[in-house]
């Protein structure tokens, strides 16, 4: 009856919420969708999650699992492109003001109808200080700064931002808010909602420990998801299990032997064995994350640019990419990843030429080279020993020191290191998050303690424009500056491996480490 | 004499126990990064006011020595703080983390005792045998054997090579039965879930059998030389004169006054499989108190990391109680 | 416990055992230049996880190559200086400062002697792991790092020990002698009582190095170990623990390494402890 007044932008969305239309049903078991094939999947995180609350955490295998639970404004497809979810469809009014129209019909798993409150409740909750048992959402930097939402009627709300910002930034960040129930936080508090999360998603939470497995269902009532992701209707399977199981090789044993049928953090050494099993298939996409060396610009010898260009000529980043990563990543030219659709296709990768390197180090005033200590944590070990390994080919004699990651970090951005090898995560894939945070002056990444007024200025207006074509000169600009200056040694973005079972079928590792399993099914389950 | 004796101790162990607090305290804030730095991670554009509110949030922009006087007010009402990382009471977290390192502790010990007494004994009435020597050497590789490479050969043969027992975790997804004790093979019968059962079951030998090791080696040997002491004593003579059997001589006789000095060294290896499971829970992937410490520690989640090491302090003082107390019970001579 | 000495192995062969295992593992550390065929530090990636020589590995590289192409054999034989001098350096600090804590607490007893009671119980209750996760966390992983990090506990039980002797030497009669004959007490602590009590330091050092050696592994397999490149062997099967599918061989035999010597020096400690035992040497030491 309420088919009658479906007005989605996507014609075809409409059609597949009849097959998951159970209308209000909820709990388990109750409606018996026609695509079901049932069949239980264990799913292997490398790390413990940090909480069922979609505003209380960060990492990435906590959004694995809460992707599967909830659903956001707008999604990412696994090719990178942001459709409407929830939304049936956004509209810019003005330089800050968005209007949201939501799709109608769809469900919590508890029973209660998505309205427009729910959406200003969760992006109010994200957005607003003091928001979550009076604590700051974590997630707050992930959207720019706005007031909180108005509702405009049932289905439809405004989102007002402080300053105008580009379209691509707000819709990445909305991609990261899982929205949540008004009624049934504002009832029971956020601490028994995080015990027990409720969202719109395929899968229904049933039990769960934050460091060992979580447990969830099919839910029924799911509309059906947004068309470009091919999701017809409800879940396949009738149970997911993800568990925690943070020794890779825990993990890939469970997978040989079938008790595991999707293993996360694949490490490139295992791929070419996994590759022989017939019962396992290796999936790798390209990752969002970039590894590089800061150098500290503040301080002799990296404070000369010819030093630090040096550095870029002689380690062999090529050799890493081919050995360390077994061609699992791909080679950053400049600061921003070829991923990105801002990447300055103009720059060529600094040659790997321990001649030049030699020569640049004479110019630049060290002609016999100098000592220095590689500063890394325990992922990249490997790839700043080879660095390492490297650099004595030209004079420089290098050590590797690991840390603890937050060690690091705190360290690094006081100037206490010479040269670090980091990462920064660029799952926006939008040079916003990750520029600003590592080249920005005084920034949390800074960590070469790089400062240049022309970078800053160029970066905050692309940050604020809504003209895409100036962005993208903007961005270009900045490129080109940072090439040259090279506070890095530019180094590589890795690709994510999963292996999964060869019995899946749909399965399609999400980006950033999404698992999204509404179109996952088991080959005779 | 006895009560002031108990007292004494009491009170020295709650200076102790309150040393260790104010100590764990701060080195945790003497580490460089606080837990919003690691929550936020690698990834982000936060602003410095942005950072600067969710600091306040957590109150990690107070001054350690105020955090230190709010941190102790709140232990004396029971009260050891909030999980930064899993934004809850660190005393739930930790609690929920107990069951399965205590199950662990509990099979190792089973495994440990029933090996080393039978071995033991066997080795002191046979001494000098080809047994004896065979035992003796076990039990020397048993405390040269480093508990992480223990477990990674037994993973590598039974689990990878074999394939007759699982990898690590505690029980295979999904097949955890719910509560109530959270001691899985005790939940599994409580459900007489036979499925659980088993899995709890595969799951507990490798880690138990690692953790044990040194335990039974340490054992052993203990038992061996004390056995071998009570048997060459004239009682056991003057039992085995008066017609008792050779068997109840050694077992009612002997063993009972060699267990002492096996008391005391049970407690004092119990201590060390408590505090020293952080390396066999991290090599087995066992979501227990130990593995929840490191991560803890490199999560600075400050709260959870003062929790537990006050839990293993009280564990090791009570440890030492009992010991204390069943000299008297096992040996009449001694009282305290 | 009163254990009759032949008793307590079997006797016999434990001291030969032990004493020769520790010589080859000590003359491995020293003469590593010459032993190790290649450098430890070095390799080509190119050439990175060569399986051992009877798997179809090379020659060249008898127990293969690690992930970063570097020879196996030659990390593990430069990694006896560095396991084995952990344990080493370890043991020298922890002996050398419970024994001097030791002997004060013991001799002149007092008020001293209760703090050094008080800061004894405080550290065993302290859970030691945890500690030194906490040292490496904020110093950084490192050689020195690493035996600061393990030495704040170990020196506590040859201070119990020292004292305990201390305190029963006190009473007997060479004491008393060396008093009438005017000497200092620093002076009879050192030279009158210590060699006296020498042997149970040196039985327990003993037995620390190898205790050492395995702490510093397991911290090392925690990621908290050596700086890298060094060849440490916890570290080794740490790194290993990466390839456990594929390369079986990475984290087996540096572990090896470990339980061989850490045998050989429980089976010398032992052996010593039964060649200078002091109820042969001193019966009248009242017990």
């Amino acid at each position: 009856m309420k088919r009658a007044w479906i007005t989605f932008v996507f014609v075809v969305a409409s059609v597949l919420t009849l097959t998951g239309c159970g209308g209000g049903q909820t709990g388990s078991g109750a409606g018996a969708a026609p695509t079901r094939s049932g069949g239980t999947i264990v799913v292997a995180l490398p790390a413990s999650l940090e909480s069922y609350d979609p505003a209380m955490y960060r990492s990435r295998p906590t959004e694995a699992v809460l992707a599967n639970i909830f659903d956001e404004l707008v999604v990412r497809l696994p090719n990178g492109r942001i459709v409407p979810d929830l939304a049936s469809s956004y509209q810019q009014l003005d330089a800050t003001r968005w209007r949201f129209t939501l799709r109608r019909n769809v469900r919590f798993q508890n029973g209660q109808l998505l309205t427009a409150d729910d959406v200003k409740f969760t992006l109010d909750r994200v957005s607003q200080p003091n928001q979550v048992d009076g604590k700051t959402s974590l997630r707050q930097s992930l959207l720019p700064a706005m007031d909180p939402a108005t509702v405009e009627g049932p289905s439809s709300l405004i989102v007002t931002l402080k300053s105008p910002s580009p379209a691509d930034i707000l819709l990445a960040g909305l991609a990261h808010i899982q929205i949540v129930p008004a009624k049934l936080i504002n009832g029971e508090g956020s601490t028994a909602f995080a015990a027990h999360p409720v969202g719109t998603g395929p899968f229904e939470f049933v039990a769960g420990q934050l460091d060992d497995e979580t447990v969830l269902q099919r839910f029924p009532g799911y509309w059906g998801g947004p068309p470009q992701l091919g999701v017809p209707g409800p879940a396949r399977l009738d149970r997911v299990v993800f568990k925690v199981i943070p020794e890779l090789s825990s993990a890939l044993a469970g997978l040989t032997s079938g008790s595991v049928q999707i293993v996360q953090g694949v490490t490139p050494d295992q791929v070419r064995s996994l590759k022989a099993n017939p019962a396992v298939v290796v999936k790798s996409y390209q990752d969002t994350n970039t590894v590089w060396f800061a150098m500290n610009v503040a301080k002799p010898p990296f404070d000369r640019v010819q030093i630090r260009q040096a550095m870029n000529h002689a380690i062999n980043i090529n050799s890493i990419v081919n050995h360390i990563y077994d061609g699992q990543a791909a080679r950053m030219t400049g600061p921003v990843p070829p991923f990105s659709s801002y990447y300055d296709t103009s720059l060529k990768p600094y040659s790997y030429d321990p001649a030049e390197a030699k020569r640049l180090l004479a110019a630049g005033g060290y002609p016999n080279g100098f000592s220095l200590v590689i500063d890394t944590t325990a992922p990249y070990q490997d790839a700043a020993e080879a660095a390492a390994q490297d650099l004595q080919k030209v004079g420089v004699t290098a050590t590797v020191r690991l840390w603890d990651v937050t060690a690091l970090r705190q360290a690094t951005l006081a100037g206490q290191r010479q040269m670090a090898l980091m990462s920064w995560g660029n799952s926006f894939r939008h040079p916003f998050d990750l520029l600003n945070p590592t080249l920005g002056s005084g920034q949390r990444g800074n960590f070469a303690d790089y400062s240049n007024p022309q970078v800053d200025s160029l970066l905050a207006a692309a940050a604020t424009t809504t003209d895409h074509a100036k962005a993208a000169a903007d961005y270009a600009k900045v490129q080109q500056i940072i090439y040259q200056d090279a506070p890095w040694v530019f180094g590589w973005a890795p690709k994510a491996i999963e292996a999964g079972s060869a019995r899946l079928r749909g399965w399609q590792p999400g980006p950033d480490g999404m698992e999204l399993l509404v179109h996952v099914s088991m080959n005779g389950a | 004499m006895r009560i002031t004796t108990l007292g004494s101790r009491l009170l020295s162990t709650l200076l102790v126990m309150l040393a260790i607090t104010i100590f764990v305290f701060l080195v945790m804030r003497w580490l460089p990064g606080d837990p919003v730095d690691r929550i936020l991670g690698g990834s982000g554009q936060v602003s410095q006011q942005q950072l600067r509110a969710l600091r306040a949030s957590y109150h990690l922009d107070q001054p350690v020595p105020l955090q230190l006087v709010n941190f102790l007010g709140d232990l004396l009402h029971g009260d050891i703080g909030e999980s930064v990382v899993y934004n809850r009471p660190a005393s739930q977290v930790i609690l929920e983390h107990l069951p399965a390192t205590a199950e662990l502790a509990v099979a190792a010990t089973f495994f440990a005792i029933g090996v080393a007494a039978p071995l033991g004994v066997a080795a002191a009435v046979w001494r000098g045998s080809w047994f004896d020597r065979l035992a003796s050497a076990g039990s020397y590789l048993g405390i040269s054997m480093p508990g992480f490479w223990l477990g990674i050969a037994l993973i590598l043969v039974f689990a990878v090579h074999l394939r007759w027992l699982p990898v690590g975790g505690r029980a295979d997804p999904g097949a955890e039965p719910a509560g109530p004790t959270g001691f899985l093979v005790l939940d599994a019968i409580l459900h007489l879930d036979l499925t659980a059962l088993a899995s709890a079951l595969a799951h507990l030998i490798l880690p138990a059998v690692t953790m044990g090791s040194v335990m039974l080696a340490v054992l052993s040997r203990v038992l061996r030389s004390s056995m071998i002491e009570e048997l060459d004593k004239e009682y056991v003579a003057l039992a085995l004169a008066k017609g008792a059997s050779r068997r109840r001589a050694i077992v009612c006789h002997a063993l009972r006054n060699a267990l002492i000095p096996s008391v005391t060294v049970f407690g004092l290896e119990l201590g060390t499989l408590l505090g020293g499971n952080m390396v066999v829970e991290t090599v087995f992937g066992w979501p227990g108190v130990g593995q929840l410490a490191v991560s803890s520690i490199f999560a600075r989640d400050y709260a959870v990391v003062q929790g537990v090491v006050l839990l293993y302090a009280l564990t090791f003082a009570v440890i030492n109680l009992l010991i204390d107390i069943s000299y008297t019970k096992l040996d009449p001579r001694v009282s305290f | 416990m009163g254990v009759r000495l032949k008793d307590r192995l079997g006797a016999g062969p434990t001291l030969v055992v032990g004493a020769v295992v520790v010589a080859i593992f000590a003359l491995d550390a020293l003469l590593a230049p010459l032993v190790a065929p290649h450098d430890p530090l070095h390799g080509e990636l190119a050439r990175r996880l060569l399986p051992p020589v009877w798997m179809g590995g090379s020659a060249d590289y008898l127990l293969g190559t690690d992930g970063l192409g570097r020879d196996v054999l030659s990390r593990l034989v430069w990694g006896a200086r560095v396991s084995f001098g952990l344990g080493l350096a370890g043991a020298a600090i922890a002996a050398g400062v419970g024994t001097a804590l030791g002997m004060v607490a013991g001799w002149w007893e007092g008020w001293l002697d209760g703090l050094l009671g008080r800061l004894a119980d405080f550290l065993l209750a302290f859970p030691m792991l945890i500690f030194a996760i906490g040292v490496i966390t904020a110093l950084g992983s490192g050689f020195w790092n690493l035996i600061l990090a393990l030495s704040l506990k170990s020196w506590v039980e040859f201070m119990r020990l020292v004292r305990g002797q201390v305190l029963a030497h006190k009473q007997l009669v060479y004491v008393d002698a060396a008093h009438a004959l005017g000497r200092s007490g620093a002076g009879i602590l050192a030279w009158e009582i210590l060699p006296n009590i020498f042997h149970g330091v040196l039985v327990l050092a003993t037995l620390r190095v190898g205790y050492l050696i395995i702490a510093a592994a397991s911290l090392s397999f925690l990621g908290l170990g050596v700086q890298p490149p060094t060849p440490e062997w916890g570290a080794m099967v740490n790194d290993g623990r990466n390839f456990m599918l594929s390369a079986w061989w990475l984290s087996t035999f540096p572990g090896l390494a470990i339980v061989v010597l850490v045998l050989g020096l429980n089976l010398l400690s032992e052996g010593l402890h039964e060649l200078l035992d002091p109820r042969f040497r001193d019966p009248g030491i009242p017990r």
